[in-house]
């Protein structure tokens, strides 16, 4: 309680404050904007941080990332386009209720849910990841890998309809983090003679060119093609009767955007539609989803914001990120010289709480500032994609040219650019292979170190009980659409 | 689909195949008993490998299901609903020469980064910016020119004010007398 109280008092200076009210808005808007998400900004926005101490730097990422989530549904629900991927089980029932008039309380439906939604998820991170940090202490290096194992298996096997470019996405990310010298005996990995690439592919560049230049190339590309918006709407808060009326779909969607979000590589928009299946089948009138109804914005929305507080857990608690997101912050903590972990919650106690309360603050202050300046979001939506393209590529080449003062960067950054645009286009996600990125030093030098301690033993790697059943719950997972095909045969066989 | 497919899942093939070739030449082992540094990235070409082959093999799978009758309905329906989808995007389907309008819009915009990056060190931020974003405005269909020049460079001044003067960090000079001009933008 006293580091919450820490956390809180942290935000009461004027700085951390206008962070954390600067970060909201900036991310509402970001969200609201089809083309431009979260995690890009967030990713363009780190070397900017980097002039800054660490608490306000994080105040201000978190502030984004809670905001562009909501922000989302704006544009969900004005024009029928999901500003962010977390958003677009919005348009089944937000942009009905818009086309009924209904426009303003969906939009305040949308506030109070996303802000009720993420408040429970940032107090159950709370509640749980001091307790998974403790945990994590004991860890060995042999838990660290059967936890990157199952991490990995978690990623490649949820979230995504295709397992196998899921599968590729995460081996392309651990294959980039072989580059440079290897940890152990020094050995040039892949760097074909390049001096540049001795420390590895810079992971600021890279995450900076995949989530920023590959999003402009596929807006400009027509991957999604672009809108013109022509709308004009305020906001209406729902009333506590209305409220009190859907506080199941409510709850049960925070209890799953929540668990979803803790699970590596299922994000907001995997949360969003579990939330918004669950409503409709639990409800009296299941026909009634789609033709816009509250309920059906509220599931998702509460979902999708829950799922913000359940992705830092695993990030905080064991440096394993769990959602894009995330891993974007994992660059942050990089640049800040900091390791994400559970060693954060001792040596970095007051960042860790600030985080916490930025994030409660954040989900609070979505409902103030979306009430306050959604004309000024909706104006937001009438700037064409022809001035945000050339400004995010700008605001990307200048953060990465003056994180380091390289230009190589810039040429890296671009590089991986065009390879998150090939990927997009070959439907591989994204976000595996970031994690792959960030996963594969951790699971390569754990698995070598337990190899070392167990005296070159694969017994001793496997063995440990906490290393053994995470490294059978990941097999379990890896083949759990296998054992699906199974047991869907076996039941129709019997019928 | 299937197309795209079999030619990833071949691509993928053959970098996996190039990847393990160059990780023979890292020790596998090292030390006694001890894990070398060329055993790790091997083994992840080899899943890559699989991968691969997985995706080339769906994709011929992919081309049996198709050529299949019972299909043939759904493929005409999903024709009609892509005819559909294509004059709403007419603009970006336009061909031009046999290339799709939207894909040389990639490439305009990839090579006007590329242009950026090289000029950065040769001209400075303000003048390679202010360029790259006025013509990269103009590709992707902004108009009047005038009202465009006046944006580039105002929202250029806006990102050298907010790295530059706010955060302090540091943006490419250029060389020359352009090295004089920006370091004089970069004090206002």
């Amino acid at each position: 309680m006293e580091n919450i109280i820490l956390g809180l008092n942290l935000l009461l200076e004027p700085f951390n404050f206008m962070m954390v009210l600067a970060g909201s808005v900036a991310g509402i808007i970001i969200g609201a904007i089809p083309g431009l998400t979260g995690p890009m900004a967030m990713a363009m926005l780190i070397p900017l941080t980097y002039g800054m101490e660490s608490v306000p730097a994080f105040i201000v990422l978190v502030a984004i990332y809670c905001g562009s989530v909501f922000g989302g549904a704006i544009s969900a629900i004005l024009i029928n386009t999901p500003g962010d991927g977390g958003a677009a089980a919005t348009t089944f029932d937000g942009y009905p209720m818009s086309q009924r008039g209904l426009a303003g309380k969906a939009l305040g439906t949308s506030m109070m849910c996303s802000s009720m939604g993420g408040m429970f998820s940032v107090v159950a991170l709370i509640l749980l990841a001091p307790q998974l940090a403790d945990v994590a202490l004991e860890f060995g290096p042999a838990e660290y890998f059967a936890l990157g194992v199952l991490g990995l298996s978690m990623v490649a096997s949820l979230g995504t309809k295709s397992q196998l470019r899921a599968l590729i996405a995460v081996v392309l990310g651990l294959l980039i983090a072989v580059v440079g010298l290897d940890q152990i005996t020094g050995s040039e990995r892949y760097t074909f003679g390049v001096t540049y690439f001795l420390d590895g592919v810079p992971f600021m560049p890279l995450i900076i060119g995949l989530f920023g230049i590959s999003e402009v190339l596929s807006r400009v590309g027509g991957i999604q093609s672009e809108k013109e918006v022509k709308v004009k709407a305020s906001a209406v808060l729902p009333s506590f009767i209305e409220l009190f009326r859907i506080r199941w779909t409510i709850a049960k969607s925070a209890l799953i955007g929540t668990f979803v979000g803790i699970l590596p590589g299922a994000g907001a928009t995997t949360a969003a539609f579990m939330g918004y299946a669950e409503a409709a089948r639990a409800s009296k009138h299941p026909e009634k989803f789609g033709t816009g109804i509250m309920e059906g914005v509220a599931a998702p929305e509460t979902a999708n914001n829950a799922a913000t507080g359940g992705a830092m857990v695993p990030l905080l608690a064991l440096g394993i990120p769990g959602s894009g997101a995330a891993a974007i912050l994992v660059g942050a903590f990089l640049l800040h010289g900091l390791t994400p972990g559970p060693m954060l919650f001792i040596q970095q106690q007051p960042l860790v709480y600030g985080i916490f309360a930025a994030m409660f603050v954040a989900n609070i202050l979505i409902v103030v500032t979306g009430f306050a300046c959604i004309r000024l979001f909706v104006k937001a939506l009438q700037i064409p994609y022809s001035i945000f393209g050339p400004v995010v590529i700008a605001l990307a080449f200048s953060g990465v040219y003056s994180a380091r003062n390289s230009l190589m960067d810039a040429w890296v950054m671009l590089g991986a650019g065009f390879l998150g645009y090939a990927m997009k286009k070959f439907k591989i996600p994204l976000a595996p292979l970031i994690l792959g990125v960030v996963l594969g030093p951790i699971m390569e030098s754990s698995f070598r170190r337990a190899w070392l301690i167990s005296d070159g033993q694969l017994y001793g790697v496997i063995t440990p009980p906490i290393a053994m059943s995470l490294l059978m719950l990941a097999t379990l997972i890896m083949l759990s659409p296998m054992l699906r095909v199974l047991i869907s045969k076996f039941q129709a066989s019997r019928s | 689909m299937p197309k795209t497919e079999r030619f990833l899942g071949a691509a993928l093939l053959a970098l996996s195949i190039f990847l393990i070739v160059i990780a023979q030449e890292m020790p596998q082992e090292f030390v006694y008993k001890q894990i070398g540094p060329g055993l790790w990235p091997t083994s992840l070409a080899v899943v890559l490998a699989f991968c691969g082959v997985a995706l080339f093999f769906d994709g011929i799978q992919v081309v049996k299901r198709d050529e299949s009758p019972a299909l043939l309905k759904n493929t005409e329906y999903n024709t009609e609903e892509k005819k559909e989808k294509n004059i709403k995007n007419a603009v970006n389907e336009t061909v031009i020469l046999g290339v799709n309008l939207a894909h040389i819009k990639v490439i305009l915009i990839f090579i006007l980064s590329c242009g950026l990056v090289f000029f950065a060190k040769r001209i400075g931020f303000m003048p390679s910016v202010s360029i790259f974003m006025f013509l990269t405005m103009i590709t992707l269909g902004y108009r009047p020119y005038l009202k465009a020049v006046l944006i580039a460079v105002l929202l250029t001044f806006g990102i050298v004010f907010a790295f530059s003067t706010l955060m302090g960090v540091p943006l490419p000079e250029g060389t020359g007398v352009f090295r004089d001009i920006n370091s004089m933008v970069f004090q206002l």
